[in-house]
């Protein structure tokens, strides 16, 4: 009977599942445009540094 | 077999949870953190609020699997409670720009731009028009010229740029506030070593997936819409203006390509987690590639994370390398141009003739604060300088 229980048991873990959540922090990197007018005259004289981070 | 006696505890623990059902989803939310369970441990909590716990588990076959269950559930509902007191942010020393009341009364006349046959014509018509003026103008070199701008001007794009990227994130929340969400703050701080404006929607999981969808995109669709009215000033606006409008409307679409590049958490980061259904892409990503070379190795000790998110984890982590790289080169030849600069021409030259410069030099400046901040903080922890016992 115990062993039963324990199957059941068992059984029932998977339908305890609990997946716990990020926050949503919904994000622009502000690097990318401080900063534009810089990266875009270093990038002129330093081989292209990307322009966009 | 225990007897189970803690039955007063999860009545108090599930009362003080939040039940949300949207959808395909069950959402248990315990002050702020929210998690999605089964339809089964859902209704189990529900039962429970509404009866009381020994009621709610009075129909399981006898009093042991009925003891084994109530331990069960109650180490769930206690881990969650645990949990809920933790901070779970992300973003380094968060500062709020914009309260909830502010964002509410920003956002609200906007949240009608997202109702459905208007949201979907005002998208389609912002990415024409943006295409055309990508495709008639090309991208030139936009961040050359507003180098050379006079001291107001310079000030006026920045105020133009910046009130772009707060009309991004008013996208999020207009959107959120469509979806029937109260408003939450929108503020700014550290991710990664990348200095960030964020909104904060994380109430959104309690919408169906194409409304996540709606705000994912809130803030790319506020800027092509913002992109329109630059369009229109750079093609029929003052002949002083054009210019700077046409300039400002090659970089949004700059940041918009970027914030859709699909890792670190950008929106495009979102658009993807809420299409795969996976809503710890990030975290079920990190440890992927490893997993599967050790599967393949042989070993089957861990969870086969599935080649799709094994490549995902991969390509994450090299563009972390590769921006973190990039911003570091970039902060260095910045650093040094300004060293340079004030050597040859003086601090006060330096300020006046090359504020733009100075400025950027900020940014970069105050990503190493935070990482040095960082490191000391994480030094100076004792139990990190004492050996595991």
């Amino acid at each position: 009977m115990e062993h039963q229980n324990d199957f059941a048991v068992e059984l029932l873990k998977a339908e305890l599942d609990v997946i716990e959540l990020d926050d949503r922090l919904e994000m622009i990197n502000l690097s990318a445009s401080l900063a534009l007018e810089e990266i875009g005259d270093i990038g002129d004289n330093n081989n292209g540094v990307c322009c966009c981070s | 077999m225990h007897t189970f006696a803690k039955w007063d505890e999860i009545d108090d623990l599930v009362s003080r949870m939040r039940l949300v059902h949207s959808e395909e989803r069950y959402l248990v939310i315990v002050q702020e953190r929210k998690f999605y369970v089964t339809r089964f441990l859902f209704d189990l909590i529900q039962r429970i609020q509404q009866t009381g716990s020994l009621s709610a588990f009075e129909q399981t076959p006898d009093s042991a699997t009925r003891d084994a269950l109530a331990l069960q559930v109650f180490e769930r509902v206690q881990s969650m409670s645990a949990q809920s007191e933790k901070p779970a942010a992300y973003i380094a020393f968060p500062i709020t720009l914009l309260t909830p009341p502010w964002v509410e009364r920003l956002a609200r006349p906007l949240a009608g731009l997202f109702r459905a046959p208007l949201g979907f014509w005002l998208m389609g018509l912002a990415v024409l028009v943006n295409g055309w003026c990508l495709y008639r103008f090309g991208f030139g070199d936009a961040a050359h010229r507003l180098l050379h701008l006079s001291p107001g001007g310079l000030l006026l794009a920045y105020m133009a740029l910046l009130g772009g990227l707060l009309l991004h994130e008013l996208g999020h929340s207009a959107a959120a506030l469509a979806g029937g969400l109260p408003a939450r703050r929108i503020g700014a701080g550290f991710y990664l070593l990348l200095p960030v404006l964020f909104a904060d929607v994380s109430h959104v999981w309690e919408l169906g997936r194409m409304r996540r969808l709606a705000v994912n995109l809130g803030g790319v669709y506020f800027q092509l819409l913002f992109n329109v009215l630059l369009t229109a000033v750079a093609v029929a606006g003052p002949e002083g203006m054009r210019g700077a409008a046409l300039d400002l409307v090659r970089i949004n679409l700059g940041i918009v390509a970027y914030v859709l590049i699909p890792f670190l958490r950008n929106d495009g980061y979102w658009v993807l987690a809420d299409l795969w259904d996976k809503p710890r892409l990030h975290k079920d990503a990190r440890t992927a590639p490893y997993r599967l070379l050790r599967r393949l190795s042989g070993r089957r000790d861990l969870p086969d994370p599935g080649p799709a998110l094994a490549l995902y984890g991969a390509l994450e982590f090299a563009f972390l390398v590769v921006t973190m790289g990039l911003f570091l080169k970039w902060s260095g030849v910045l650093f040094a141009r300004l060293w340079h600069t004030a050597r040859a021409e003086g601090l006060e030259a330096l300020v006046l003739q090359h504020a733009g410069m100075v400025l950027a030099g900020v940014v970069p400046l105050a990503a190493l604060v935070v990482l040095g901040t960082t490191l000391c903080k994480r030094l100076l922890k004792p139990h990190l300088l004492r050996s595991p016992a």
